[in-house]
């Protein structure tokens, strides 16, 4: 179709719209609603993400190798270890290291350890491995305990798996809810378009008789849709980004006041304001536009 | 050309709206379709609109049986048909100049074309000094002025009219019949259902008389039969 039909199109569309401000309004607030919750999904998400990626960059495992090995041979045991995937540092403790740190960390008590040096050092070598991801951790476990080296490894895994635990169950309650929302928004459009079509069956009878195609008539409900859901991304976008803002500011002053909040470092905006904007946009015009051609498919019939 | 060929229409309710109907109009031919309340005009009109299928039989025009038109191709043949109803049916937040304008967008006519047309029928029509008046602020003569040119201004091969007097005063029907009568002598086929027996009995028209779903009578130069009052 020629560009100055969609012009005819789009005049249409707002011309609807606006003769129908009630229903026009509670579609927006109802995709508005919908992408509210995204957004408070998508900002838990990304936040807690970015506290469990801090803390997975921690993720450590100690491995204590057998006390009566050589240095050379605790050499070839790093050099097989390294060749695992997922670890990205391997600290190598021998005894001796060992030793002297613990003295430091005993400070003026640290003639307590007189005579424990050379063969009688009581330590073993100790390796700290840090792993990229979580999810690597098992396999290296696994093939650590197989080196007969190896006398002790040791791992902390509940924070991290607690953390990831969080993010998933996030993820899976905010896109249930929005799921919900989005069907409740698609019911309300589809009611828009209906209340539309109904007002409008007489002139849509007249378009036909004059030989109208499906699809011009059917453009100008599409491109409502789409509007609305444009409207509906804007409002949602404005409203999530800046209460997210409010609450930086927020806790930026508490931060102040008290030292839990500077625990845990909320994500600055600008890390995200690209993937909501975009994500609501296409989710928005998405809801909109599908609500309208299953609507228009629908009521149009006749 | 439009040709029926046993057409039998029978409705869901069990109405038998058309039996067996047979006759062939020319291209440029003007021919009223007669007959009482219920004789089956509305039902023949919206056959060849393609509006509703026959039970039975053929409707052929310009050629094609077009009780075989595919889904998709019956907005375009429609495009070769002015219509024109009793209840003028204009889109009634559009102006007249609108209105008009209107069936050439939807046909994707050229911006240029549709500013040269739409003025060229509405002066024809008389309706010249009405062109940003809303269908509201019309009487039922403009209107119907109005639906004429909204019909014509696509040059169909044919004008099909139920009833197109069926609102107005005797004069301003008369007006109407001048307009149609016009368009029928720029070589355009005209096919009109009325009760308006002076208008047919004045016009020396060929016309075809039904009574109860059956061709009673089909005469050239004809006038309001009486099969046709009595039922
Ligand atoms: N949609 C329909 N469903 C069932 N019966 C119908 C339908 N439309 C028309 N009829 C019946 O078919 C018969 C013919 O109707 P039609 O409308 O063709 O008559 P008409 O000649 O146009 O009458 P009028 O002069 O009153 O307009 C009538 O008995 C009518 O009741
Ligand atoms: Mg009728």
């Amino acid at each position: 179709m020629k560009l100055r039909t969609y012009k005819n199109f789009f005049k249409e569309a707002l011309r609807n719209i606006f003769r129908n401000r009630v229903m026009s309004l509670a579609s927006i607030v109802a995709i508005m609603s919908a992408l509210f919750i995204l957004g408070v999904v998508l900002i838990l998400a990304f936040n807690l993400e970015h506290i469990a990626g801090g803390l997975e960059s921690k993720v450590e495992i100690s491995v204590f190798l057998d006390k009566d090995i050589g240095s050379n041979q605790a050499r070839a045991v790093v050099e097989q270890i390294e060749k695992n995937d997922g670890i990205y540092e391997i600290e190598f403790i021998s005894k001796e290291e060992g030793l002297a740190q613990w003295k430091k960390e005993l400070g003026e008590k640290g003639d307590l350890l007189e005579g424990y040096e050379g063969n009688n050092n009581p330590l073993p070598d100790k390796l700290i491995l840090r792993i990229e991801k979580p999810e690597y951790v098992d396999g290296i476990i696994s093939i650590l305990n197989d080196i007969p080296e190896v006398d002790k490894v040791n791992y902390s895994q509940e924070v991290v798996d607690s953390i990831s635990r969080i993010v998933q169950t996030t993820r899976l309650v905010g896109l249930l809810l929005m799921l919900m929302l989005i069907i409740i928004a698609m019911i309300i459009i589809n009611n828009t378009i209906k209340i539309n079509v109904y007002s409008r069956r007489r002139e849509i009878r007249i378009m036909k008789y004059i030989g109208a195609t499906d699809s011009y008539i059917r453009w100008p409900y599409i491109i409502e849709g789409f509007t609305l859901g444009i409207f509906a991304a804007f409002f949602a976008g404005a409203l999530v980004i800046g209460g997210y803002n409010l609450l930086l500011s927020r806790a930026g002053q508490m931060a102040g006041n008290y030292a839990f909040f500077n625990l845990f470092q909320l994500l600055p905006t600008e890390k995200m304001i690209y993937d909501i904007s975009l994500t609501f946009l296409l989710v928005g015009c998405g809801v909109g536009i599908i609500a309208s051609i299953i609507s228009t498919r629908k009521h149009l019939k006749a | 050309m439009i040709q029926f060929k046993n057409v039998s229409k029978v409705y869901e309710n069990g109405t038998k709206a058309l039996s067996n109907v047979n006759f062939t109009i020319n291209s440029g031919e003007f021919v009223f379709l007669v007959g009482a309340s219920g004789a089956g005009k509305t039902t023949a009109v919206k056959l060849i609109l393609r509006e509703i299928l026959p039970t039975q039989g053929e409707i052929i025009v310009n050629g094609r049986d077009i009780t075989k038109l595919k889904k998709k191709e019956i907005p375009y043949y429609r495009r070769n048909l002015g219509v024109v109803f009793q209840d003028f049916r204009l889109l009634p937040d559009k102006t007249v100049y609108e209105n008009v304008a209107f069936a050439m967008e939807i046909v994707e006519a050229r911006e240029r074309d549709i500013r040269r047309q739409v003025p060229s029928v509405l002066s024809m029509v008389g309706l010249a000094s009405k062109a940003e008046s809303y269908p509201h602020q019309l009487s039922g003569g403009e209107q119907q002025r109005a639906t004429l040119a909204r019909a014509i201004v696509n040059n169909p091969s044919i004008l099909i009219a139920d009833e197109p007097t069926g609102n107005l005063d005797p004069d301003t029907a008369m007006d109407i019949m001048r307009l149609i009568n016009m368009i029928n002598h720029r070589g355009t086929t005209v096919i009109m259902a009325t009760h308006a027996s002076e208008i047919v009995d004045a016009m020396k028209k060929r016309v075809i008389t039904f009574k109860k779903g059956i061709v009673v009578r089909d005469e050239e130069k004809g006038g309001y039969a009486n099969e046709a009052s009595n039922i």
